[in-house]
């Protein structure tokens, strides 16, 4: 979908895609601090294993949004663990970018709702 | 920008690239231990825990290691092994201005301090019986007159005879001295 289809007003192929991961991340961190692990999974359990974000995917994304300022990140002593972990904050910009991509994403499933189940009796 | 403007901001871009691998790989570190545990905890038997997470791991685009994957990934990149060989010093002209010219400072440095050393300290001067060298000078009222005289030169003249002995320090040791004649 995401190298076939583009955003009106978007000018990158995987902005779609990329952007969902984002959004979750910062969704997930809008609960309070969490390293990436701790966002791994409570996206896994929250979605019940439908999304399960990889490693791979997760760090790039994280330290990527902590480049564009979005979030912020710190070496801290978990509580309940003798050990650090590296903690990520949302920033007021990471809010502010959370709330344009949540109604992004609502003007996106709002129109793939509408192709896909069409209202009885509709327009179409 | 000037040479040492740009070598110094090489040398921090260079740095913090460093830093960020390191902190990128105590992450994954971190985030593939907290794996492992948890796969133990849901009941998987130790080898098998230890092999899914060596999948898990593993890498198969980039052989170079987990966090030079992700910087690949950051820069959006695939990774194949040719990608990764090439990353070289050719690759990286500041890198290897850095590192040549390190290396020729060091060699330099290390070439002259030692000419220095062995033609002042080590060599002998070309002379059998060097370290019994004498210089001889005449002096006038203990003004030292052009040319050199012989021990017991005319009289009112001073003669002194010194020793030389070593070039390096420039030190002369007055032997002996004429008396006045």
């Amino acid at each position: 979908m995401s190298t076939v289809m583009r955003l009106k007003n978007s000018s990158n192929r995987t902005e779609l895609l990329q952007g969902t991961l984002d959004m979750l991340i910062l969704r997930t961190l809008l609960f309070g601090p969490a390293h990436g692990h701790q966002i791994a999974k409570h996206i896994q359990r929250t979605t019940e294993d439908v999304l399960q974000v990889e490693h791979g995917s997760l760090y790039p994304a994280l330290h990527r949004m902590e480049r564009k300022g979005w979030i912020i990140s710190k070496w801290e002593m978990a509580k309940e663990r003798n050990r650090e972990f590296k903690y990520y904050r949302l920033t007021p910009a990471g809010r502010k970018r959370l709330a344009g991509q949540e109604s992004k994403w609502k003007q996106v499933a709002t129109a793939v709702a509408r192709v896909m189940w069409p209202a009885p009796g509709g327009q179409s | 920008m000037s040479i040492r403007n740009w070598f110094s901001s090489r040398l921090a871009a260079l740095w913090e690239r460093q830093s960020r691998i390191k902190d990128l790989d105590r992450e994954l570190e971190s985030h593939l231990e907290l794996e492992s545990e948890e796969q133990q905890e849901s009941g998987l038997p130790l080898e098998e825990a230890r092999y899914a997470l060596d999948e898990l791991s593993a890498t198969p685009r980039c052989p170079a290691g987990r966090a030079r994957n992700l910087e690949q990934e950051f820069a959006g990149a695939t990774c194949p092994r040719h990608k990764v060989r090439r990353q070289g010093p050719p690759q990286n002209p500041g890198f290897t201005a850095v590192a040549v010219l390190t290396l020729a400072l060091g060699i330099g440095a290390n070439t002259g301090i030692f000419s220095v050393i062995d033609a002042l300290m080590l060599r002998p001067l070309p002379f059998s019986a060097a370290d019994q060298l004498v210089r001889i000078y005449s002096t006038k009222d203990g003004v030292p007159i052009a040319g050199f005289g012989f021990a017991g030169g005319p009289s009112g003249w001073t003669c002194r005879i010194s020793r030389k002995t070593a070039i390096v320090s420039r030190r002369w040791s007055p032997m002996t001295c004429g008396a006045r004649t």
